[in-house]
C-alpha cells in the first residue's frame, strides 16, 4: 500500500486516449442505396423487355420510339429502332415487348401495320388519326422466336376460328375491302378477311368469314356475287336497278343466297371455293355457257336473253370474235336450273324481229330485243360449248314426234317453219333444209307432229303446195293465203294396204313437184288418238253438184 | 497572410447563436454545450466527414437510377413516351427550345454531378491533407451548399406542370419513378454538404494561405 503513494505519477504510463472508430449509422444510407440500386438492376435484367425485329416492307408511318404494337386494345410494346435491313430490300423494326408477353411472341405470330383508311367505301383504322399508325400483332404458336416477317395486311381469321371460311375467287377487285360485311338477305352475317391477286395472276381471292351462327346458310350451291354499289342494267324495256343496303353500298360488301334447286345440297365446308359473281343477276344466273353463232347481229352483251318457253333463263355475258372470224361466241350466263337441259342435242338459235311476206313473227323482239330461244335436249352428257342454229328448228323437240326427210329437185319457197299439210289441216312442219350431200337434190327436213304421225306410211306421197298452181287441183285445196306466199307441203297417203307401213324416223320421201292422179282422192282411215275429236260420219252425198257462189252472185 | 485558428488559442462558437466560447480541452470526452443556448458546442466534427462521405455516396448512388429511368411522361392525344432527364433534354433541343433545355441540363445532371464532386474533393482534401488553398476550398463549400437547392428545381417543374397539364386523352404529364430517385439524391446531396465541417478545412495545413 506504501508502495504506491511513492509512485511518480509522471512516470506511469499514459492510458491510451479511445479513439472512436465507430461506424456511425449514416452508412446505412449508402448501403440502402446500393440496395435499392441494385434491385433495380435487377429488375431491369429480369424484366428486360423482350427484343424482336420484325422485317416491313417499308417504314413508312413507323417511328421509332412512337409506333406502339397494340394487342387487343392494348399497348403491348413499342418500337425502338427502325433500320434499313443490311440484306434484303426491307426495313427491319426493333420493338421491345413487356417480358409478360412472352408467351405471346411465338413463331406464328404475325405482325401488321395498321393506318387509317379513309375513301368512299369506309373508314377503318380511325382510331390511328389520334394515336397514329400502330402495329398489330395476333398471336401464333411455335417456339419462341425474335425474328419476323410482318404482313402486307390483316391476317385472315385462323382457320381454326370458329365459323365457316370460304375463298372466293372473282374476276376483277370487287369493291371490299378488309372488314366488308358479308350478307345473306341483307342480313350480315360475316365479313371479308383477305384480298389477294391469286397466284395466276389473272383473278382475286378474297377470303371470307361466317360466323359460326350463319355457317350452315352455306351450301356448296351457293353463289355469292358483290353486293357493292348499285345497279343498272337492262335496256329501256327491262331497267333493272338493284341495291343491296345503303351500308353495303358505302362500304362495299358481298352477298349471297342459296338457290333452291329442288335438292337438298350439301353444306359448304370450310375452305371450299367459290365464284364470286360481278352483281346478283350474274349470280342469279350463273353456268357459264358459251355459244357458237354465225354472226353476232343482235347479240347484245348483257342485254340478250335466253328464253325457254318465253322465260329468260340466261343471259349473253359477252361476244368475242372467234379467233377465226369465222364467227362469233357468245358467253351466256344460264340460270342454274337450266343445268339438266344444259346437253348435247341442246339447241339454241337466235330469235329475231321477222317481217316478210309470209309473216311477222318474233314481233316482241322489236320492243325486247332479239333473244335466244333453246330447244333442251334431256338426253346426251352434260355440255358447256354449243353451236347455235341459223334458225328456229321448228316445233320444239317431242320426242313423239317423227322427223323425215324429203327430197326434192329444188326448195321452193319452202323454210324453216313451212308447214306440212294433210287434208289441208297442217300436221308438220318444215324444220330445216340444206343440199344434198351430192348436191343434185334437196333435203327438206320434216317433223311431223306427235299425234299425226301415223298418217305417215312409207307409200304416202309428199308434194309441194307452194305457189300458184294450187288452183289446179280440186279435193285438197291449197287455197289458204299462207300456202300461196309461204309454201307448203302436203302429203297424202294412199288407202288400204298400199299405205305400207308406219314410216320411221329418218325416212326419205320423194317430194314431188305437185299433186299426182288420185292422190288427192285418197282417204285412208288411220286411227289417231285425238280424244275429243268425233269419228267422221256418213252424210247423204248431194245429187247435183252445184256451187252456193255461182248462185248467190249477183249480176252485173 | 498570417491567422491563427480560434482552435489553436482554445476558443470555439456556439453553432447556433455564435457565441464565443472557451474550449475547455482538459475534458474531450463531456459533451460541452453552449451556456447561452444550451446547444452542443465542437471545436471539430470529425465524424462530420465520415457521415458526409456516407450521404455523398448516397446521393451518387440514387443519381444512377435517377438518370437511367423515365423521369416524365409527357402525352399528347394519348401517345406519350417516358423520357429520361436527358431524353427530355435531348427533345427540347429537337424541338429548338436552347435555352430551356440549358436551365433543364444545368439543373439537372450539370449541377447535381457537379455539387458531388465539389463535396468529394473537400472530402478527399480534409481525408488526404491535401495542399490546395484554404481559402478557394472554403468558397466551393459554400457555392455548393448554396447551389444546393436549386437542383430541386426540376422537381418542382415536374410537380407543377403535372397538375397544370392534366387534360385527359388530350394532353397529360406525369412524374415517374427516377424523379423519386433524383429527389433523393439532391436531398443527400444537401445533407452531404450542411453535416460537413467546414472548420476541418483549416485544420489541414496550418502554414498554407
Amino acid at each position: 500500500m506504501r508502495e504506491s503513494n511513492t509512485v511518480d505519477p509522471q512516470a506511469l504510463p499514459k492510458a491510451h486516449p479511445e479513439t472512436r472508430r465507430r461506424i456511425s449509422i449514416i452508412w446505412l444510407l449508402p448501403i440502402i442505396a446500393a440496395a435499392i440500386g441494385g434491385w433495380l438492376y435487377y429488375d431491369s435484367i429480369v424484366n428486360a423487355p423482350i427484343k424482336v425485329a420484325v422485317q416491313f416492307k417499308t417504314a413508312d408511318g413507323i417511328a421509332a420510339d412512337k409506333t406502339k404494337v397494340l394487342y387487343k386494345g392494348l399497348p403491348a410494346g413499342k418500337v425502338s429502332e427502325v433500320a434499313l435491313s443490311p440484306k434484303d430490300d426491307a426495313v427491319d423494326v426493333k420493338i421491345e415487348f413487356d417480358p409478360a408477353l412472352e408467351h405471346l411472341i411465338r413463331q406464328n405470330t404475325e405482325f401488321w401495320l395498321v393506318t387509317p383508311t379513309v375513301n368512299m367505301t369506309g373508314i377503318t383504322g380511325l382510331e390511328t388519326i389520334v394515336t397514329g399508325n400502330y402495329i398489330a400483332m395476333r398471336p401464333g404458336d411455335g417456339p419462341p422466336a425474335s425474328t419476323f416477317k410482318a404482313l402486307d395486311g390483316p391476317p385472315p381469321l385462323d382457320e381454326n376460328n370458329p365459323g365457316l371460311h370460304l375463298i372466293l375467287a372473282s374476276q376483277e377487285q370487287p369493291s371490299v375491302q378488309y372488314g366488308s360485311p358479308v350478307y345473306y338477305r341483307r342480313y350480315e352475317v360475316g365479313s371479308v378477311q383477305t384480298l389477294a391477286i391469286a397466284e395466276d395472276k389473272q383473278s382475286f381471292t378474297i377470303g371470307i368469314h361466317l360466323l359460326p351462327e350463319y355457317q350452315n346458310l352455306v351450301t356448296k350451291e351457293s353463289r355469292f356475287w358483290d353486293a357493292s354499289g348499285f345497279h343498272v342494267s337492262g335496256s329501256i324495256s327491262d331497267l333493272n336497278i338493284r341495291m343491296e343496303s345503303l351500308t353495303a353500298m358505302l362500304r362495299g360488301g358481298i352477298a349471297f343466297d342459296t338457290p333452291d334447286s329442288g335438292e337438298p345440297s350439301a353444306p359448304a365446308e370450310n375452305m371450299d371455293r367459290f365464284k364470286l359473281y360481278k352483281d346478283f343477276e350474274e349470280a342469279q344466273s350463273g353456268i357459264t355457257v358459251f355459244i357458237r353463232f354465225a354472226t353476232g347481229q343482235g347479240l347484245k352483251a348483257r342485254s340478250t336473253k335466253v328464253r325457254f318457253k318465253g322465260i329468260d333463263i340466261g343471259v349473253v355475258e359477252q361476244v368475242t370474235v372467234l379467233p377465226d372470224l369465222s364467227g362469233v361466241t357468245a358467253m351466256v350466263m344460264m340460270d342454274p336450273q337450266s343445268n339438266r337441259a344444259l346437253r348435247e342435242g341442246t339447241q339454241f338459235w337466235l330469235v329475231s324481229p321477222k317481217v316478210s311476206l309470209s309473216e311477222v313473227s318474233g314481233l316482241e323482239t322489236l320492243v325486247s330485243g332479239a333473244y335466244i330461244d333453246m330447244n333442251p335436249s334431256l338426253d346426251g352428257k352434260p355440255a358447256r360449248n354449243f353451236v347455235a342454229r341459223s334458225k328456229a328448228p321448228g316445233e320444239k323437240a317431242d320426242p313423239g314426234q317423227l322427223e323425215i326427210i324429203l327430197q326434192g329437185e329444188r326448195r321452193g319457197s319452202l323454210k324453216a317453219g313451212s308447214p306440212v299439210y294433210f287434208r289441208q289441216v297442217q300436221v308438220g312442219e318444215v324444220s330445216d333444209y340444206e343440199l344434198a350431200s351430192t348436191g343434185d337434190a334437196v333435203n327438206i327436213y320434216v317433223i311431223i307432229y306427235k299425234k299425226y304421225v301415223p298418217l305417215v306410211r312409207e307409200n304416202s306421197a309428199f308434194f309441194n303446195v307452194s305457189g300458184m298452181d294450187f288452183g289446179l287441183f280440186s279435193g285438197l285445196k291449197t287455197d289458204s293465203l299462207e300456202t300461196l306466199v309461204a309454201g307448203g307441203v302436203a302429203f297424202a297417203t294412199p288407202e288400204g294396204d298400199a299405205m305400207g307401213k308406219p314410216a320411221k324416223k329418218g325416212h326419205i320421201f320423194q317430194l314431188h313437184d305437185k299433186a299426182r292422179g288420185t292422190w288427192l282422192r285418197w282417204a285412208p282411215q288411220i286411227p289417231l288418238k285425238l280424244k275429243k275429236s268425233p269419228p267422221r260420219k256418213e252424210f247423204p252425198k248431194p245429187s247435183v253438184e252445184t256451187s252456193p257462189a255461182d248462185v248467190e252472185r249477183p249480176q252485173p | 497572410m498570417q491567422w491563427v485558428s480560434a482552435k489553436s488559442v482554445g476558443l470555439t462558437q456556439c453553432p447556433v447563436c455564435h457565441k464565443r466560447l472557451r474550449w475547455l480541452a482538459s475534458s474531450p470526452n463531456f459533451k460541452q454545450r453552449c451556456p447561452r443556448c444550451g446547444a452542443g458546442v465542437r471545436q471539430r466534427h470529425y465524424g462530420s466527414v465520415g457521415q458526409s462521405w456516407a450521404l455523398t455516396l448516397t446521393a451518387l448512388i440514387l443519381l444512377i437510377p435517377a438518370n437511367l429511368l423515365p423521369i416524365m411522361t409527357v402525352s399528347q392525344f394519348g401517345e406519350g413516351m417516358p423520357s429520361t432527364i436527358m431524353g427530355g433534354v435531348v427533345l427540347l433541343l429537337h424541338h429548338g427550345m436552347i435555352p430551356i433545355a440549358l436551365i433543364v441540363f444545368i439543373a439537372s445532371i450539370a449541377v447535381p454531378f457537379l455539387k458531388i464532386s465539389g463535396i468529394f474533393v473537400l472530402l478527399l482534401s480534409v481525408q488526404f491533407k491535401w495542399r490546395i488553398s484554404r481559402r478557394q476550398r472554403t468558397l466551393m463549400y459554400r457555392m455548393v451548399e448554396y447551389i444546393g437547392k436549386w437542383s430541386m428545381l426540376d422537381l418542382f417543374v415536374i410537380a407543377i406542370t403535372a397538375k397544370l397539364v392534366d387534360m385527359g386523352k388530350i394532353a397529360s404529364i406525369e412524374g415517374n419513378a427516377a424523379a423519386v430517385y433524383f429527389g433523393l439524391a439532391v436531398v443527400m446531396t444537401m445533407l452531404a454538404a450542411m453535416v460537413f465541417d467546414q472548420r476541418l478545412i483549416w485544420d489541414s495545413s496550418p502554414t498554407s494561405g
